[in-house]
């Protein structure tokens, strides 16, 4: 999803206008900084990941996926929504 | 090889091992992109709540696609013929469902076949998935892989199943109904959202609020609850939702007329 957001980032028709440039470089940093910040807070190591740790905490970590990865892809959205309005 | 019963990759009790990504893995990926990239133009071509609701409702349906796929490819290795071509039907209707994406005012609009397209997709993909979990229960002999299956099946696969084809169901006679008419009513999207919606609050919440009541300690892989009791409970919630929402659903006799009229 954080792909989905840098595609919309960049598919875009270009305005020669030093705001559309402002705009384009800050959305650019926001999918940046959100990268580094899942995949700072990610835990890598299987045996301490939510899936093994029980039942409940599997299950509200796949739930809690979906939730993320609709904000993303609503966050894509709307910076494609910033750039193009 | 042309067929082999599906292996499991990581038994609980074995050492943990990385499942390593093959290039199938990230091609398909490709697919999901693109959904995404789609669902994108349908969140910005109208800005309102509703349209907020319906883009969360339909990319949780593709989001679930992708972690249904993802969760059973790391559980189970298949490397033969006739899983890759499985694989490929999969994608296929991820695709299709990604193609059938469109702006609010194209989808409001039941002379096209986007809902349609949409839902029918969702349940190709859920049948394939459905089909695969079926495969493991029946061939496989490793009872943990048998009954992980089944509590898939029960809690993921059949209850959209159900949801999806009831939303194919429904936007086909829509379909079917308003070829010849300048306008349908919009308010049938919503609708149809609605389905798609039930089959999450069935298939996700219903068993999420069944391990919290049961709280039970264990693993995501071995810890079985009462499949039976999950069975009953989707198929009597989606009777009730069918029968309880005549305007919403126009029931299994209408699909027997119009099966008639075009016999």
């Amino acid at each position: 999803m954080l792909g989905e957001s840098v595609l919309s980032i960049i598919l875009n028709p270009v305005e020669d206008d030093w705001i559309y440039y402002c705009s384009f470089f800050t959305a650019l940093v926001i999918a940046q900084v959100i990268q580094l910040t899942h995949y700072s807070s990610e835990e890598f190591d299987p045996s301490n990941h939510a899936l093994s740790r029980d039942v409940l905490a599997g299950r509200l970590w796949l739930e809690l996926m979906a939730v993320f990865s609709i904000a993303l892809n609503a966050l894509g959205a709307g910076l494609q929504l910033l750039l193009t309005r | 090889m042309l067929y082999e019963v599906p292996k499991v990759r990581q038994f609980h009790e074995s050492p943990e091992t990385e499942h390593i990504v093959d290039w199938a893995d990230l091609f398909f990926d490709l697919t999901y992109v693109a959904a995404a990239f789609q669902l994108g133009k349908m969140f910005i071509s109208e800005v309102s709540w509703l349209a907020a609701f319906k883009f969360a409702v339909v990319a949780l349906c593709l989001h679930d696609a992708w972690r249904f796929k993802t969760l059973h490819d790391s559980t189970f290795c298949a490397t033969d013929v006739v899983h890759k071509l499985l694989d490929i039907i999969y994608m296929c209707s991820v695709a299709s469902a990604a193609v059938f994406i469109q702006p609010n005012s194209a989808m409001e609009n039941m002379n096209t076949s986007y809902a349609f397209g949409l839902s029918l997709s969702l349940a190709v993909n859920v049948a394939v998935l459905g089909v695969e979990k079926l495969e493991i229960y029946v061939r496989s002999k490793v009872l943990c892989a048998r009954k992980y299956v089944e509590i898939e099946f029960f809690d993921n696969v059949l209850p959209r199943l159900f949801m999806y084809a009831a939303a194919s169901g429904y936007s086909g006679v829509l379909l079917y109904r308003s070829r010849d008419e300048d306008k349908a009513p919009d308010r049938e999207w919503t609708y149809i959202v609605l389905l798609l919606l039930g089959s999450h609050v069935m298939g996700a919440l219903l068993p999420l609020l069944l391990l919290w009541a049961q709280a039970v300690p264990g693993t995501l892989f071995i810890n079985c609850t009462v499949s039976p009791f999950r069975f009953l409970t989707t198929f009597f919630s989606f009777a009730i939702f069918l029968q309880c929402q005549p305007s919403i659903y126009p029931g299994i006799t209408n699909i027997l007329q119009i099966a008639m009229e075009l016999g």
